[in-house]
């Protein structure tokens, strides 16, 4: 008996096949499921080799047999190189990336002002590597540049950016490889915001400063404290950098670590918290743009506290227990809580809310430079329960009471810092909200050429109409006019909008003001985030007196430079 | 066209990629253009004519493709090697030159293959004492753990290469003789017939007493290689299987028996299965293999930019690895099919042979050079356990470039004589003569 061309050819295809799926799948499979493919294919490969065997000659099949082994060979060629080529190049020891990081000259990376803040320094007498990495400016800049290291990866804008920095360079194309990255930070800028965080006696206080260029998004400063310095961690010796992990990880002992409990964490946008009154900026966008509320009506009673609906859930207190009460541009320059809860309840409802929030980012990973994947949520609650009724006049639900907390930036909003500056900076850019980048062009050059590429300014969100912009501003003008910034924000030859807040998290407070400043009569040029964390709550903390004047200092030292050069 | 025609047309196209590639490979190494190009093409295609000249005046008939694919495997292999290093690039130069004339002095004074065929026990002494000479004391030097080289002068020898051309030579002619007493049963167990003892006794002497003295010179790689040769030559001879499988049980109860007992093959079955355990130890030379093909991909990281001097002995066992790294997975393929296409020209000679100690040296020598290209690259690759051979042509090493050149010599006059054979038979056998004029 022999078996016919064609069901001969049938059973080689079935074999390759089975092949195939044996060794893509083989981690997916059930142990009995592969058992079962394994003898098939061998039964099948049986009966091939004992029919065809037969009808051939021995040299025949010695020669087929060395013509599976060079399959062999193809197939497990096929996997090394592309199939499986990017779990080999990540396993550990496999540093040949690195050297190719280290063996060449990477390229540097530049304040807007030509500081250098990375760059690649010659080594002498190193086998392996031809250049080490430096950051003259240590902590300072840490958590936009971030590192590469040897033996613990790369991080922030030397991982993003990580093929412009280190581009081959190709003899074919006479103007190619690596790149200089140029930041839209402000050296000047940047020292001014550490330094303004501290407090009077010069002591570090934990917090953010976030500054943005309302109309492009370029980050203009931007410092939390704790950093780090990347210095020893860009290190050639595996040992200096292990110390210099391990100081910096979290202490073993923590459970379930968090991103605060490692001065890695860069708080301006991998860390959230509650955003207390500067969130009611929000809030009065999605009133201004999603119901009938205007600026100047209607009139929202004066009181000290806002009844939430159902007994026993308690009322919205305003600060310090006073009054107040009136139009919606009343209600921010006073940061009127009463008046926010009974908008949120009544007004808004939370499905208005929710849409609100997410024109403004909450919810989603904000598409900054250093790759989405470092940055956290700012987070909305979204779940009310279901509607009731409405019998009191608006849309009752299960959890309005919910809402009425987290209309004031308290409950379980929370934002981070690097979002609320963005929403300073697209009321100040017509409700429109540009994607936030550090990097603003990069660069070649090299001895005949020299070429600038100046990447795309793009907006993300339509977070707010034009008119409710301009109604926003004009509030948070008066907010520094008469409101609760008036004490630090009010500078001369400037004109400033500010929203404070002054969060409640038990004994303490985070004191917070986001901000916006600009020449009398023109569009402000930049927004402000501040956020100086835990605060003792007894001693009259504020956002306005506690975060104000480091906003101050920004916008002073911003205009003071800009005014130098131009 | 005549074989002799193809021929040199591929000889011009073996050229033209080898220097092509010595072109690149400087260019992407120093940025700058070889200065040297214009003699080297010269001296590459000088070589590659002259020898064809050779070819043309002796062994007109023989296959035209064999010996293209030869020189482009040895000219791909030249090229990595000076992109790798361009002291040995020299020597391999000096050892190229030699093997061509290796060759050529077969072709030209190696009339007729068949006088071989009696001498079949004075090959196998033969082959056993080449093997035995680097354990000779003051002549042998051990090389990377290996015993299997002897010094003579500046230069070091690698006699175990010329043995396996030897060994091939006794298989081919003992079993030419007996294969008929080989495929008798004399005796049953069951349903399986057994041959008679003595007519194995001295195939089962030689190729075991070569075993054993290359696994005391722990060279792995050649000794699982003339056991396969064994197990193949029989198998063809009398194409009796019982014998393939009763063989490849032997050896899988010796491979299981020496993984138990010897540290040094438990530790290549680890570093096979598992060689990122130890990345920067034992399993440090494959690790390396494998990050460079990875880098490599797809179309390579261009010839002279990548790094595949990082993986020990490059130049020679992981040549392939640095062919995957800087030509991806294209050129590496592009090897494995030059190197099919050899084997199945060296098949095809083998088929065609005209007397059965030739069909069966052919068949020896091709399935080794092709078995030896499967043993080192499967090492390379993870198919196998890593055991040091050469990849024949392409890797450094003298020895083996001038012993596969003397084999390709020997198949080459067996194709040109069997072709001539088929004429004569033609003739006597026909009046049409006017087939013997256009050859």
């Amino acid at each position: 008996m022999t078996l016919g061309k064609p069901l001969r050819n049938l059973i080689v295809f079935i074999i390759g096949v089975l092949i195939l799926v044996l060794l893509e799948f083989s981690d997916d499979l059930s142990s009995a499921i592969k058992l079962g493919l394994f003898f098939t294919l061998l039964s099948l490969i049986i009966v091939l080799v004992y029919f065809v065997g037969k009808e051939m000659s021995p040299l025949h099949n010695v020669t087929a047999v060395l013509l599976c082994c060079f399959i062999a060979l193809f197939v497990q060629l096929n996997r090394v190189q592309v199939l499986q080529a990017s779990e080999i190049e990540t396993v550990a020891g496999n540093n040949r990336e690195l050297q190719r990081n280290f063996g060449q000259e990477r390229g540097r990376i530049l304040t807007s002002d030509g500081q250098v803040v990375a760059l690649s320094e010659p080594v002498e007498g190193n086998d392996s590597f031809n250049f080490r990495r430096r950051y003259p400016h240590g902590e300072l800049y840490a958590h936009s540049v971030g590192y590469v290291s040897l033996i613990s990866g790369s991080t922030g804008l030397e991982a993003e950016y990580n093929e412009e920095l280190t581009a081959q360079e190709n003899i074919l194309l006479l103007d190619s490889g690596p790149s200089d990255l140029v930041l839209g930070i402000d050296h000047e800028l940047q020292m001014v915001a550490r330094e303004s965080l501290k407090d009077s006696n010069g002591n570090d206080r934990l917090g953010s400063v976030v500054a943005i260029e309302p109309s492009t998004g370029d980050i203009k400063a931007l410092w939390s404290y704790p950093s780090y310095n990347p210095e020893p961690i860009a290190s050639l010796s595996a040992e200096e950098i292990n110390l210099a992990i391990d100081e910096l990880e979290p202490d073993p002992g923590i459970e379930n670590p968090k991103c605060t409990d490692t001065p890695l964490c860069a708080k301006a946008y991998q860390d959230r918290t509650v955003p207390g009154s500067t969130f009611k900026i929000v809030v009065a966008t999605a009133a201004l743009d999603r119901t009938g509320v205007g600026l100047f009506s209607p009139d929202f009673p004066v009181t000290d506290a806002y009844d939430l609906p159902f007994n026993g859930t308690g009322s919205i207190r305003n600060y310090g227990g006073s009054s107040c009460g009136g139009d919606l541009k009343t209600l921010i320059t006073k940061s009127c809580n009463a008046g926010f809860a009974q908008i949120a309840v009544e007004d808004l409802g939370p499905e208005k809310l929710i849409d609100q929030t997410k024109a403004y980012g909450f919810n989603q990973k904000v598409p900054l430079d250093v790759g989405p994947s470092l940055v956290t949520e700012s987070f909305f609650p979204e779940d009310y329960g279901n509607y009731i009724s409405d019998s009191l006049g608006y849309r009752l639900f299960d959890n309005s009471p919910k809402l009425g907390q987290a209309a004031i930036g308290q409950s379980e909003v929370q934002a981070t810092p690097l979002n609320m500056a963005m929403v300073a900076a697209s009321v100040a850019n017509d409700g429109d909200m540009m994607y936030p980048r550090f990097v603003t062009e990069t660069k070649y050059s090299d001895s005949q050429t020299s070429r600038v590429n100046k990447l795309e300014v793009k907006k993300w969100k339509d977070s707010a109409s034009r008119e409710t912009a301009d109604d926003l501003k004009e509030a948070m003008y008066q907010v520094v006019e008469t409101g609760t910034a008036r004490n630090s924000l009010q500078i001369p030859g400037l004109e400033v909008g500010a929203k404070t807040g002054t969060a409640d998290i038990g004994d303490d407070v985070h004191a917070w003001v986001i901000a916006f400043a600009g020449r009398p009569g023109q569009e402000p040029e930049l927004a402000v985030a501040v956020l100086v964390e835990r605060q003792q709550g007894d001693a009259g903390v504020t956002g306005g007196k506690v975060a104000g004047p480091i906003a101050r200092a920004v916008f002073e030292q911003y205009f003071s430079s800009e005014t130098i050069d131009g | 066209m005549k074989p002799r025609n193809v021929e040199l047309l591929l000889l011009v196209l073996a050229s033209i990629l080898t220097c092509g590639g010595y072109y690149l490979a400087t260019l992407g190494q120093t940025a700058e253009l070889p200065t040297d190009i214009v003699p080297f093409l010269v001296v590459v295609l000088g070589l590659l004519v002259g020898a064809h000249f050779v070819i043309r005046m002796f062994i007109p008939f023989a296959d035209g493709i064999m010996f293209p694919l030869v020189a482009l495997l040895n000219g791909l292999g030249y090229m990595m090697i000076a992109r790798l290093d361009p002291d040995l690039a020299a020597s391999q130069a000096a050892w190229t030159f030699i093997g061509l004339f290796a060759f050529s002095g077969t072709v030209i004074f190696f009339k007729d293959v068949r006088f071989l065929e009696p001498f079949r026990y004075t090959l196998a002494v033969a082959g056993v004492v080449l093997l035995l000479l680097p354990l000779i004391p003051e002549l042998g030097t051990k090389i990377n753990g290996a015993q299997i080289w002897i010094r003579v002068g500046p230069i070091s020898i690698q006699p175990g290469e010329i043995a396996k051309v030897v060994l091939a030579a006794f298989l081919a002619s003992y079993l030419a003789e007996k294969k008929d007493f080989i495929a008798l049963e004399v005796r049953k167990i069951g349903r399986i017939g057994f041959p008679a003892f003595k007519y194995f006794a001295p195939l089962i002497f030689a190729c075991g007493v070569a075993l054993v003295v290359m696994v005391l010179q722990r060279d792995l790689g050649s000794s699982l290689l003339i056991f396969t040769l064994f197990l193949v030559m029989v198998y063809v001879a009398t194409g009796r299987s019982i014998y393939v499988f009763s063989g490849l049980s032997l050896f899988a109860g010796g491979a299981f028996f020496a993984w138990t007992r010897f540290n040094h093959v438990q530790e290549r079955v680890a570093t096979w299965l598992d060689p990122y355990k130890d990345v920067k130890g034992d399993g440090f030379q494959i690790s390396e293999a494998q990050f460079a093909m990875a880098d490599g991909g797809f179309s390579g990281t261009g010839l002279g930019l990548g790094t595949p001097s990082k993986i020990p002995v490059v130049e020679s066992d992981m040549i392939f690895a640095a062919f995957a790294e800087e030509l991806g997975l294209l050129g590496a393929s592009a090897i494995l099919i030059i190197i099919l296409l050899f084997v199945s020209s060296g098949i095809r000679i083998a088929l065609s042979a005209s007397s059965e100690f030739e069909r069966l040296l052919a068949t020896g020598l091709i399935l080794l050079l092709g078995f030896q290209s499967f043993i080192i690259i499967g090492g390379t690759l993870r198919v196998l356990p890593l055991t040091g051979v050469t990849l024949p042509f392409v890797s450094y090493g003298g020895s083996s470039l001038i012993s596969n050149y003397v084999i390709v010599g020997i198949l080459m006059r067996i194709s040109h004589n069997s072709v001539v054979a088929a004429t004569q038979e033609l003739v006597e056998g026909s009046d049409v003569k006017w087939k013997v004029a256009k050859g």
